[in-house]
């Protein structure tokens, strides 16, 4: 589905149900890339009845045709004494579901990310890298005849600490990129808000989730040049992700995975210890140390929520191997590789060859 | 010492013990891609092979077989993980090297023999100083009887700007040599074997024949195994032979002189099941023999090594404090008698 042109019937209805939430002050539109290989729809009317305390309260289909399937939902959450309530509309485009909402982010939060995470391995959450948001706002800069300009980001160092940047600036955002490159320790994007020179129709903020929001502007450009693009570097890292559990090879082979980062991270040895603290807080997971930095790490790690396994082994001073074992599903190789990504460092993840 | 300090000791050594465990597992598969690589007329012929002593008619496992010139001559490698830290108990460990010093059929030759072969012990840096001391004190007084050429030689990993900042196992000798002028050469050198190029082989290779102490196989169960045999994070029945057939699967054999064996045996996963029992993770079922209840849905410490470490510490620790100060004193008494 990737480069097919977004039905106008349906970039004429979520710019319908935008406009209401982007006349509020302060007012945005909030889109999360989703992944699900099976029909969003059905996965709903499966999977939600049977969690609780969330109901969908109303569903409607507004549009399925060339690939393209577009519902409006409404869905409430109790949590705790509070009772969170909201409407979305989920665009399913191939395997991509990109959830659009002008509601606050505690409904995204509570509401929406609460349903990925239930339905995970069926729905996985997209992420994209620094690197990628780079190569994104530079291609949107292009392709819009607009000078983009910055005016905050937040940056993320090792182990995911955050560095944000202070007060409003007015900047190309290639100056954002620059600032963290330059920084040392290094910093890496994590979400940066961009708008046109002349303040006209472009303000959006994008980060390495994966989500967009914008507070100015019309669908179809966001959809063409920023969700897009998400989708196409999302299929290329599910790809990678795929089939590398033993059971799917030939001979029960083992193909692992090698992500190499840019610098020689691992002489430290502190950074090797944290490591292990690292993957201790990595959600629904049991790991075992086996051998703990001296010199190398290696780590088995048992992913609870479909019982996938893989081991997690540094290699050389700039590089960790997932040697995945039995089972490893692309859903847990993601999200295992999201959360290095968020709470460790970003590098690039490759096929090793054994 | 404290219970509490006895629990973290417990906890230490057990740990060190798998850790350990896992370094031999490396070392071995090093070492014979070293042999299998290097072209110095000492050819690597097999590890863990089936040999016998011909005088006792007893088995005996090598670690590492190695033979040269054109396989007139041998050599039997001897790897230790650890040694233990009482001398009545280290001088019993090293006897084996008295079997490997007598006549022993299993070489890769028509006639399964050789003209005569060499002793090579590897141990851990950690143990070497104390190994090679009590080795010359024991072979002088005659109470250890070492009657081939023995070489002593120590194994640690390492990481050193010298080797790119990469991880290696470092190898020296210690004490004496080999009659293998080629083998001496590369021990005087040093051999250094790159850690990080093992790990694929080791992710097939996680057992050699020495058993794994007992946290090292529950791991293996936990992490590599039990994900095998269910698809989805909920308690599950199976049996021994189930288990079993899911190592072989994803285990690949050694490949021995004698033909192709598993690496991990049924006597290892029986111990690790009634462990599981033990610490509350696992149920045997009554009506079905060997068939086991696997409480994988229960919610148990995220670091599962820590875990079951930490369980069996303390019902070792539990059971000690039970059994009367007398019977302990006795057997000490006793064994220090025949050591003496």
């Amino acid at each position: 589905m990737i480069g097919k042109r977004l039905p106008a019937t349906i970039g004429m209805i979520i710019n319908q149900y935008s406009e209401a939430f982007l006349k509020r002050s302060r007012g945005c539109i909030r889109i999360v890339a989703l992944i699900s290989e099976v029909s969003f729809e059905e996965l709903i009317d499966e999977e939600l009845p049977e969690l609780e305390k969330i109901e969908v309260r109303s569903k409607k289909k507004i549009y399925a045709e060339d690939g393209f399937a577009l519902w409006n939902y409404t869905v409430s959450r109790k949590v705790r004494n509070e009772r969170i309530e909201g409407s979305f509309l989920a665009l399913q485009v191939g395997s991509f579901v990109f959830i659009i909402t002008g509601h606050r982010p505690p409904f995204v939060r509570k509401c929406i990310m609460y349903i990925a995470k239930q339905l995970h391995p069926d729905i996985m959450v997209a992420y994209i890298t620094a690197e990628e948001i780079y190569e994104i706002l530079k291609n949107f800069s292009k392709v819009m005849e607009i000078e983009l300009l910055y005016s905050k980001y937040v940056a993320k160092k090792v182990f995911g600490e955050r560095d944000t940047s202070v007060g409003f600036a007015r900047a190309p955002y290639t100056e954002a990129f620059r600032k963290a490159r330059d920084a040392r320790p290094r910093l890496w994007i994590d979400s940066i808000r961009g708008f046109a020179e002349d303040e006209s129709q472009t303000d959006f903020r994008l980060s390495r989730e994966g989500h967009l929001n914008y507070y100015k502007g019309n669908f179809e450009q966001y959809y063409e040049h920023i969700l897009i693009p998400i989708k196409e570097y999302c299929s290329r890292r599910l790809k990678i992700f795929e089939k590398r559990g033993r059971r799917e090879t030939i001979d029960r082979e083992l193909r692992p995975l090698l992500i190499r980062y840019d610098t020689k991270v691992f002489e430290d040895p502190f950074v090797r210890k944290q490591l292990v603290a690292v993957v201790g807080g990595y959600n629904s997971c049991n790991f075992s140390v086996i051998h703990k930095g001296n010199p190398h790490v290696y780590i088995n790690i048992v992913d609870r929520m479909d019982n996938s396994a893989f081991s997690l082994r540094t290699y050389g001073s700039d590089s960790l191997i997932i040697a995945p074992q039995v089972k490893a599903s692309k859903a847990s190789l993601m999200r295992f590789s999201k959360h290095l990504i968020d709470n460790f460092l970003e590098g690039t993840i490759s096929d090793f060859k054994v | 010492m404290s219970s509490l300090d006895a629990l973290e000791e417990c906890k230490r050594r057990r740990k060190t013990d798998v850790d350990r465990y896992y370094q031999t597992v490396l070392l071995t598969i090093g070492l014979k891609d070293f042999f299998d690589n290097g072209n110095f007329g000492c050819r690597f012929v097999s590890a863990e092979p089936r040999f016998k002593e011909i005088e006792s008619n007893k088995e005996i496992f090598p670690d590492i077989v190695l033979q040269y010139n054109n396989d007139d001559y041998g050599i039997l490698c001897e790897i230790k993980t650890s040694l233990p830290a009482i001398d009545f108990f280290l001088l019993e460990e090293l006897k084996q090297l008295e079997l490997y010093s007598s006549k022993v059929v299993g070489w890769d030759t028509p006639a399964k023999e050789v003209l005569d072969h060499d002793l090579v012990l590897l141990c851990h840096a950690l143990d070497s100083d104390r190994i090679v001391e009590r080795i010359k004190e024991w072979t002088s007084e005659g109470k250890l009887k070492v009657t081939k050429n023995l070489c002593v030689v120590e194994w640690s990993i390492v990481e050193s700007l010298k080797f790119d900042q990469k991880d290696v196992f470092l190898i020296r000798p210690r004490l004496g040599e080999t009659r293998c002028t080629a083998l001496n050469d590369h021990l005087r050198k040093n051999i250094k074997i790159d850690v990080d190029h093992l790990f694929a082989k080791y992710e097939k290779c996680k057992f050699v024949r020495k058993e794994p102490p007992l946290e090292y196989m529950m791991n293996q169960l936990w992490s590599s195994i039990f994900p095998a045999m269910h698809e989805i994070t909920e308690d599950f029945a199976c049996s021994i032979d189930e288990i079993l057939k899911t190592t072989y699967e994803y285990f690949i054999p050694w490949s021995g002189l004698q033909g192709e064996y598993s690496q991990v045996r049924t006597r290892w996963i029986k111990k690790s099941m009634k462990a599981f029992c033990d610490i509350d993770v696992a149920k045997k079922i009554e009506d079905r023999p060997d068939s086991y209840t696997i409480l994988y849905g229960k919610q148990i410490r995220k670091d599962v090594s820590e875990y079951f470490v930490e369980k069996l510490c303390r019902k070792i620790l539990r059971e000690s404090r039970k059994r009367p100060i007398t019977e302990a004193l006795e057997e000490a008494q006793r064994r220090l008698a025949e050591f003496d």
